[in-house]
């Protein structure tokens, strides 16, 4: 084969050449301009297969030496995952006329596949910054007042990620020499910190932190997703926070701190899902508590539990999108998707309704996908001993399967008929509803075809009657928790309403505090501008009082009151210079 | 979107569809307790000894989850315009970007309207 053909192309050049078609296309071409975004990722994707691992494009920037492309098997898997999110996407936004939308999804697409392809941590932060500039305009493409708002927040939360990644790349650059990729070893003690090395290593895990949603840094995930455009969401949870779990994967596997974090995060926005009334910030929550499974098992470390990260990673973007599709499909039809104002939606949109539901029971129901990637975090957080852990997840597992999974369902579709008649999804919508559907169940029921890809080799069947009959109980059961507090009237009722978050921090205190600053500062000024007028103006009116023609610097001198001023003048002065 | 004319009735219209669906969720958990008793579960950890396990573990996390919900509901819930009001004054001025003149034009529009259809 000739040399042409042993270097792949860059899966950018495909996307970044559909963006630049849809830009150019006349106005009247609007279908071309949808096909083109579901084609691109098909034939990206044809071109991807014909890659053999290894290291490629390698070029110079800065005096350092940088990779473009390093293909390996971690890498390939998430290139897989974001094609085939791209192609569902696009099938789904089929419909839409907005070329901005269009070509800033196949930017972001093309951005996330040169991100995991980057070889080094340079390369990794230009990506890191292109992902955060496409995915902006998915969220600036709804066109209100508070979607311009979320993304500017959202944008300045992934420039500041961008820009610690970017501290901690140099710093390492200059220290190690060069700047490729490799696994990190973080300083969890954080007293004992004195080179600059581990600080870098920091700004590295913070970068990726921020990206992923940990605690504390997770607000923009249920800040910006839900004030997406419909379809945008889908591209947006597909991707930004799975290159983060790819990056934490690549660089932070076995760090025994991420599995705390993981807990936590996998615990806590259940809370939130429970009381959120907006179905779609109730999905973004449900996606932080997935995102902390795959940190837990990223923290574990062994190569079966990075094969568990990687394939819930895998799922989640699956049958996430097909309930964030859904939840879509109902915004576009009835104009929000406000639990306390929907239900009996599956009287008109009967498919939709199905194909949530398909959605929420591969969660982590048996015969769908994420029971056959979860279960080998599970059985890896066993064997590395953490057994409060496993219980914990135990916990989320029922939990988040109660507050995404039964509640958007429920509260759109069934609950008490709203009286809401409206049309069945969008024909395009239903199909990319049904590709996501059909993969839940064949990953599913044919859990191999999935391991197959799995960076690790694996062997692993989830499939016995101990792990089927247990999880069934624990999805009953939670079930039956819902069932049961929705009848006693102890299950939080649906309000329209706002829930604080971490975000208050940055959208009313800090705001607030900084008035408080200014207007003190204001009120300081002026102060000091009164009284400064006030003093200059008294010494001013003396100056003139005192030098009237009959005052005391006015009037005349006579010849000998001056010279015996003189005379005391020079005395003063010959007395200090003697005494000295 | 139409407001509900029709007096079609629908599958969970009707009170005995919901009886028996709730019938047959309520058997089917009790199955799966009883099934506990009935097969061998090889277990790795001595907690999951206790009899329906996976049972009590489920249901138990989700009443504590929805407990702390709801006491955390008193602390956190606010207006739904507590952010920002809908028509609020510190709009991003009209004259500066391309954006915001087209963010002014589809002022109108946007009540449901999504940015997806037009």
């Amino acid at each position: 084969m000739s040399e042409l053909f042993s270097t792949p192309i860059h899966p950018l050049i495909f996307f970044l050449l559909g963006a630049i078609l849809i830009a150019v296309l006349p106005a009247t071409k609007d279908k071309i301009a949808s096909i083109i975004t579901v084609i691109i990722p098909v034939v990206s994707f044809i071109s991807l297969l014909q890659w053999q691992q290894g290291s490629f494009g390698f070029y110079q920037l800065l005096g350092l030496e940088l990779t473009l492309l390093k293909i390996d098997g971690l890498s390939l898997l998430f290139a897989y995952l974001f094609h085939l999110a791209a192609f569902i996407a696009g099938i789904y936004a089929f419909h839409i006329n907005d070329r901005l939308q269009q070509a800033a999804s196949l930017l972001y697409v093309g951005s996330a596949l040169g991100a995991v392809f980057a070889g080094d941590w340079i390369t990794l932060f230009i990506f890191w910054e292109l992902l955060a500039l496409t995915s902006v305009m998915l969220i600036l493409s709804r066109r209100t007042q508070a979607s311009y708002r979320s993304s500017i927040r959202y944008f300045i939360i992934q420039v500041l990620s961008g820009v610690l990644l970017f501290s901690g790349a140099l710093m390492i650059a200059h220290q190690a020499g060069t700047p490729s990729i490799t696994a990190l070893v973080l300083n969890t003690d954080i007293l004992s910190i004195n080179t600059g090395y581990d600080v870098a290593i920091w700004l590295i895990f913070i970068a990726y932190g921020i990206k992923c949603g940990f605690p504390l840094f997770h607000s923009w995930v249920a800040d910006a997703y839900p004030q997406a455009t419909p379809t945008g969401a889908i591209f947006l949870i597909s991707i930004t926070t799975k290159v983060a779990i790819y990056a934490l994967a690549r660089s932070f596997a076995g760090t025994d701190f991420l599995v705390t974090i993981g807990l936590v995060m996998s615990c806590f926005p259940i809370i939130f899902a429970i009381i959120e009334n907006d179905l779609r910030r109730v999905l973004a929550y449900s996606i932080i508590s997935q995102i902390g499974f795959m940190i837990c098992a990223i923290g574990i470390g062994t190569e079966m539990a990075i094969n568990g990260a990687v394939a819930t990673a895998f799922n989640h973007v699956i049958y996430k999108s097909l309930l964030m599709m859904s939840m879509g499909a109902v915004l576009l039809r009835v104009g929000h998707v406000d639990g306390s104002h929907l239900g009996g939606l599956y009287k008109s949109m009967p498919k939709t309704a199905i194909f949530s539901i398909i959605g929420a029971l591969s969660i982590s129901t048996p015969l769908f996908a994420g029971f056959v990637s979860k279960a080998i975090i599970m059985s890896e957080m066993l064997k590395a001993g953490h057994i409060i852990g496993w219980l914990l997840l135990l916990a989320a597992a029922a939990g988040v399967f109660l507050a995404s999974g039964i509640k958007a369902p429920y509260f759109a579709f069934f609950a008490k008929d709203s009286g809401l008649r409206v049309k069945e999804a969008p024909t395009n919508m239903l199909f990319a509803m049904t590709i996501a559907a059909v993969l839940c169940l064949v990953i599913g029921i044919f859990p191999s075809t999935l391991y197959s890809i799995l960076p690790y080799p694996i062997d692993y069947s989830p499939y016995d009657v101990t792990h089927v009959v247990t999880q069934l109980q624990l999805l009953f059961f939670s079930t039956f928790a819902f069932v049961w507090l929705s009848r006693k009237n102890w299950y939080p009722s649906e309000l329209r309403s706002t829930n604080l978050d971490i975000d208050w921090f940055y959208r009313k205190l800090f705001p607030k505090a900084w008035m408080k600053v200014c207007q003190f500062s204001h009120l300081s000024h002026q102060c000091f501008v009164l009284l400064s007028t006030k003093v200059l103006n008294n010494v001013v009116m003396s100056l003139a009082k005192y030098s009237r023609p009959d005052a005391l610097l006015g009037r005349a001198w006579s010849i000998n009151g001056m010279l015996l001023s003189l005379l005391c003048v020079l005395l003063f002065v010959l007395f200090f210079n003697y005494s000295q | 979107m139409t407001n509900s004319t029709d007096k079609q009735t629908h599958l969970f219209d009707r009170p005995e569809v919901v009886k028996w669906t709730l019938r047959i969720f309520y058997s089917s958990c009790i199955f799966l307790v009883l099934i506990d008793f009935l097969i061998h579960r090889h277990v790795e950890t001595s907690v999951e000894k206790v009899p329906a396990f996976y049972a009590i573990c489920g249901l138990i996390a989700c009443i504590v989850f929805v407990l702390l919900a709801k006491q955390l509901r008193k602390l956190l819930m606010r207006g739904k315009d507590y952010y920002e009001s809908p028509m609020s004054t510190d709009e991003p001025s009209s004259n500066n970007t391309l954006l915001s003149n087209s963010l002014d034009e589809r002022q109108n529009t946007e009540h449901n309207n999504n940015g997806d259809e037009r």
